[in-house]
């Protein structure tokens, strides 16, 4: 037993007991510190993790789980994201008639699962902590309770979450009755001994669709609008930002660790998922006028753009993944928490909401302004680099294999479409007609502080990409390409 | 550090000072923005004064400074200057001046019009300096935000949120396509670097297979070719020009646009050589599409700014030409053309705009006579319309003149077309203009034009206008600096496609060129 | 040298005799036709003119419209109306009922799985 290999997630589910207790003491209007105390804690530990090192890589919970540069990179993420989130939360908890410290607590829980999730190097420790993470959801989706919408979402996202689950759990059953493993190092030798056993690969391919449920890629995306819309805004932020990313961790772990051989067969496949939903979610998106469900067809497409680096099956394809998704972060917390803070007394999260905001709150409009343009991916900000990142490592396996220029190209199409979609965002912002009276916009200082990171480090990464360039390739050097 | 960051970096460093600034203090951020463009464009002429004599630093460049920026990729802040493009950045400063001096007339929002124009003319500059293939790119997209939130709130006309859409979707696609090309050159180059010399180096010794040389110079080509408005590609751009405010439309049509045709001969041409000669045909025909068609699209215009787009874009041709000959001589034309090409359009768009401000309407019908009302920007107006149909004493003719000696020997039939094109066809449209809006009787309109009313007004388009008939009369200051820096380029081709023709070709032409240029002095 | 001094004798001579003495232009009522032909410079001006009307101006309109509605219209609008069709039919399937969804999922990994083991991916 290794336990110090965990201390991370066992300081936040410590903070989160913490946060729990305190919540019974404090009076009902103090609540909103809880949040705050939250953030604060969870500064602390990220702080913290930067005294550990990934190398060489720590195995604890009889290999279970791992402690390797991949896996601390993931858990910053989850952390900086958590921290986020958190003051998106407060932003919004004036909204939650009750119970707000439970969901401050369940943020937390949830932020433990995505950082065990980051760890896993078993089937039951992957299934465990996507079960943490995805029935922390189930309540943070429907946490406005007297709202029909979010309580929909809750309950798609629950059964459809459960759907996916099954078939998670049917996948890892196949996988172990065919290989009599779970551990993903033994499996990696056995692995390449039956790349063609068709048991092994439908049971791969249902763990796919389970992990594929988690970060939207087509043909398992069917719910996220819906419940992107339907949620509270902060849980949608969560949602889209760590439950993606964790996806994406897992995916990459069980792909390139745990069944490399088996994998190489599989790059047309990976291919069409990362091109369909590429073209689904940037299509869907076009038409539509409600913010928030815009922004679940776009974290569709950006999840097609992430699979390109899956496609790519490369150590370079892996660290634009990693990089791509910093940028997108801190992108979409940004627009999220604007979303809030623009449209906190009206009902529906239509964009026309935004219209003329330049004139009301010019700070706003320039942050949503570098938010929907990074999304865009236009230099010199975040969201282009991820992009060309990726881009480049697409196109390095095109030499090879032709077919990688057909997906560079849906890529491209699906970048067009998109700038019809995002900066229809800024028109509507900088020249837009107005049709509701303007609500007046209050930010708090912990928002501001939020605002002035998230549009700070969007320039960063795009300005000064190195720092972060090389804690991905030093991250994505655990996954032994 | 390179006088040429500074160029760079001072609009930046204004685009900061005026995001500062309150927006009641009108007076100051104009005076901040003149400042951040006249201080980069007397750096730019001490730099093409002082060109002759500078020191070359690698790869033949002048003015060199490298800043490793992603080790990882090997992506460095690289800028330098050789012959190619010290006129494109000494145009484009003197075009950022001139566009920021008649953004007088913005008076609303000016702080947030002045901050983009900045952002755009950084991206501007640092386009044409750049020597590393992804700060090339990066710069160039820079410029791409600006020109969109410009052309939408302060654009003119009903369908202007179009124009713009149909702008910003077509640039994007040019540029990704391009992308695609410049990301395929740092694979298959093998060399795993973005830094131009170091490509260029690598790929003389090893270079890439025929086939992935036609597959890479296609993705080049067409995607510089949409930024550039290549037929059948170029509907974006009368319909983008036509809607975009004043200072946009000349930065865009005079500057930024030449990013395809400098990506296509600082990149394309040297690199891959044997992919050109694969697409050449291709591209003489194109051409053809811009030079004729988009000619006769013109003469059948009634507003001046899809007017002057069109046949813009018909100039376009001319470089397409120069590029598609091969030769030194027709590459050394087509730069020239570029540059002309820039002062031209920045000052036709600059002229448009300050009727529009006046009338508030391009329509030519409801012009008349203007000439008699404004004697001093009617003949400005006079010159640009002569200039466009390529009459002599003004750079155009030059550069022109020049590229159709360099495509004879290649191209004789597409030079035929393009002299019949050029002199016909533009000749027609533009004295139709002239006829239509400055001669006959005077519009019956109750708001009569004003001439300019003082030196300040005159300035930029004054500046312009002695640029090209500078350029015009000594076109030997641009080119003989072009030829140097041109001929290394064409070794480059020489020694990638291994062919005597050219080199035959070469000599017989090179006496076309010391004609051609005797002539002019 | 004498062969032109020569010509401009006659042709002086010539003009003289014809003209010292009249009083309108006595070729013009010789010649008729010819001469409004030769003081209308032979019409090149109109047959420029026509000339670029039968071509330029023809092929202008022709390509001015094959530029407004072929390319513009018909071409690039066409397919961005494509697209947004596209966009719009896509969100039929969005129907906001779970069964479509759960039904949606399950097809969804069935193909996946069909199209795997069938060798096609």
């Amino acid at each position: 037993m290794n336990i110090a290999a965990s201390i991370l997630e066992i300081a936040v589910i410590g903070l989160g007991i913490a946060v729990m207790l305190a919540d019974l003491w404090l009076p009902r209007e103090k609540k909103i510190w809880l949040g705050y105390a939250a953030a604060a804690g969870l500064t602390l530990i990220l702080f913290g993790s930067f005294s550990m090192s990934g190398n060489p890589a720590t195995l604890a919970f009889g290999d279970m789980y791992i402690l390797d540069a991949f896996a601390l990179f993931f858990k910053r993420f989850f952390l900086i994201a958590a921290i986020l989130v958190m003051i998106v939360s407060i932003e919004y908890s004036p909204k939650f008639q009750t119970g707000k410290g439970e969901y401050f607590t369940l943020v937390l829980f949830a932020l433990a699962g995505m950082m065990f999730s980051a760890s896993a190097n078993h089937f039951a420790l992957l299934f465990v902590s996507m079960e943490l993470m995805t029935i922390t959801f189930y309540v943070l989706t429907s946490f406005l309770r007297n709202q029909i919408l979010s309580l929909e979402a809750g309950i798609k996202y629950l059964i459809l979450g459960a759907l996916s689950s099954g078939f998670l759990v049917y996948g890892i059953a196949l996988v172990y009755g065919t290989t009599s493993t779970m551990d993903f190092a033994t499996l990696r030798e056995k692995s390449a001994l039956m790349t063609d056993n068709p048991l092994l690969l439908v049971g791969l391919l249902m763990i796919i669709g389970g992990l594929g449920f988690k970060i939207a890629a087509f043909p398992f995306q069917f719910w996220a609008p819906d419940v992107y819309q339907g949620s509270p805004s902060s849980t949608t932020a969560f949602l889209a930002v760590g439950s993606k990313a964790a996806g994406f961790a897992l995916l990459m772990r069980l792909l390139f660790v745990a069944v490399p051989d088996i994998t190489l067969q599989w790059e047309k496949l990976l291919m069409v998922i990362a091109g369909i939903t590429i073209l689904y979610g940037n299509l869907c998106a076009l038409p539509q006028r409600n913010l928030k469900r815009l922004l679940g067809y776009s974290s569709i497409a950006n999840a097609g753009y992430l699979m390109m680096g899956i496609a790519a099956m490369s150590a370079s394809g892996s660290t634009a993944i990693l990089y791509y998704l910093y940028s997108y972060m801190f992108t979409v917390i940004a627009a999220f928490l604007i979303i809030i803070l623009v449209m906190k007394h009206t009902g529906a999260e239509d964009i026309v909401h935004l219209a003329k905001l330049h004139e009301r709150a010019p700070g706003l409009a320039g942050v949503m302004t570098l938010s929907m343009v990074s999304l865009a991916g236009i230099p010199p900000l975040a969201g282009f680099f991820g992009k060309f990142l990726l881009f480049e490592a697409v196109i390095e396996q095109a030499s090879a294999q032709s077919s990688y220029y057909l997906l560079a190209a849906v890529a491209i199409v699906g970048v067009v479409i998109s700038l019809y979609y995002y900066f229809g965002v800024i028109r509507t912002i900088y020249w837009g007609k107005q049709q509701m009276i303007p609500e007046d916009i209050q930010i708090s200082p912990a928002s501001n502080a939020a605002l002035w990171v998230c549009s700070v480090v969007i320039i960063y990464l795009g300005i000064m990409p190195e720092r972060l360039m090389q804690a991905a390739t030093a991250a994505v050097e655990s996954l032994k390409f | 550090m390179s006088i040429l960051t500074f160029i760079l970096f001072l609009p930046l460093f204004g685009a900061g000072l005026v995001a500062m600034l309150p927006k009641s203090a009108k007076g100051l951020i104009r005076a901040v923005a003149l400042a951040s463009t006249a201080l980069p464009l007397l750096c730019a002429i001490l730099a093409f004064l002082s060109f002759n004599g500078a020191e070359a630093g690698p790869g033949g460049y002048k003015f060199y400074q490298k800043v490793a920026w992603v080790t990882a990729l090997d992506i460095n802040y690289q800028v330098g200057a050789d012959g190619i493009n010290i006129g494109l950045i000494l145009m484009g400063s003197i075009v950022s001046f001139a566009a920021v001096c008649v953004s007088r007339s913005i008076q609303d929002r000016t702080k947030e019009f002045h901050f983009l124009m900045l952002i755009m003319i950084a991206g501007i500059m640092g386009t044409f300096m750049s020597i590393d293939i992804f700060f090339f790119y990066f710069f160039h997209e820079l410029a791409l935000v600006p020109t969109f939130i410009m052309i939408g709130v302060w654009g003119r006309g009903k369908n202007k949120d179009y124009a713009t859409y149909k702008m910003t979707l077509y640039l994007t696609l040019g540029a990704l396509v391009a992308l695609v090309g410049l990301v395929l050159l740092y694979v298959q180059s093998g060399a795993k670097t973005f830094d131009l010399i170091a490509l260029q180096e690598q790929l003389r010794n090893n270079p890439i297979s025929a086939d992935a040389q036609t597959t890479i110079f296609g993705f080049l080509l067409f995607g510089f070719g949409i930024l550039v408005s290549l037929w059948p590609f170029h509907t974006w751009a009368p319909v983008g020009y036509g809607a975009a405010p004043t200072a946009t439309a000349m930065l865009h049509a005079g500057v930024l646009k030449k990013f395809g045709i400098y990506g296509l001969i600082r990149i394309a041409l040297p690199l891959v050589p044997q992919g050109a000669q694969a697409w050449l045909e291709v591209l003489a025909w194109l051409c053809m599409g811009n030079i004729l068609y988009c000619g006769w699209v013109a003469m059948r215009q009634k507003n001046l700014n899809k007017l002057i787009g069109n046949s813009s874009v018909a100039h376009m041709g001319f470089v397409f030409l120069g590029i598609a000959s091969m030769n030194l001589i027709g590459i050394s034309g087509a730069v020239l053309v570029m540059i002309a090409h820039g002062f031209l359009a920045a000052l036709s768009f600059g002229l448009s705009g300050y009727l529009y401000d006046q009338k508030k309407t391009l329509d030519m019908d409801q012009y008349g006579g203007a000439l008699r009302q404004m004697p001093f920007m009617g003949s400005l107006l006079v010159m640009a319309m002569m200039a466009g149909c390529g009459l002599p004493g003004f750079a155009n003719f030059a550069g022109e003149i020049t590229v159709l000696f360099g495509a004879w020997k290649s191209l004789p039939w597409f030079v035929t077309g393009t002299a019949w094109g050029a002199l016909i066809i533009g000749a027609v449209y533009a004295l139709r203009a002239v006829r239509k809006m400055l001669h006959g009787p005077v519009a019956n309109d109750t708001l009569p034009l004003q001439d300019a009313a003082n030196y300040w007004i005159k300035l930029p388009y004054v500046l312009l206008v002695a640029s090209l008939l500078l350029f015009g009369i000594f076109p030997s200051l641009l080119t003989d600096k072009i030829r140097t820096s041109v001929a290394e380029v064409v070794k480059s081709i020489e020694a990638g496609t291994q062919d005597q023709q050219t080199n035959l070709a070469e000599e017989s032409v090179k006496t076309g060129l010391d004609i051609q240029l005797a002539g002019q002095d | 040298m004498a062969f032109s001094v020569l010509a401009l004798l006659i042709g002086g001579s010539v003009a003289w005799s014809l003209y010292s003495k009249a009083e309108s232009d006595p070729i013009a009522n010789r010649l008729h036709g010819l001469s409004t032909a030769l003081k209308n410079r032979l019409y090149f001006d109109e047959i420029f003119n026509g000339l670029i009307y039968v071509t330029h101006e023809a092929v202008s309109k022709l390509a001015e419209w094959v530029d407004r509605i072929l390319l513009s219209s018909f071409i690039v609008k066409g397919l961005s109306n494509v697209v947004d069709v596209f966009g719009r039919g896509l969100r039929l399937f969005q129907t906001g009922s779970i069964h479509t969804y759960a039904f949606l999922f399950v097809v969804g990994i069935a193909l996946v799985m069909f199209f795997v083991m069938g060798g096609v991916l």
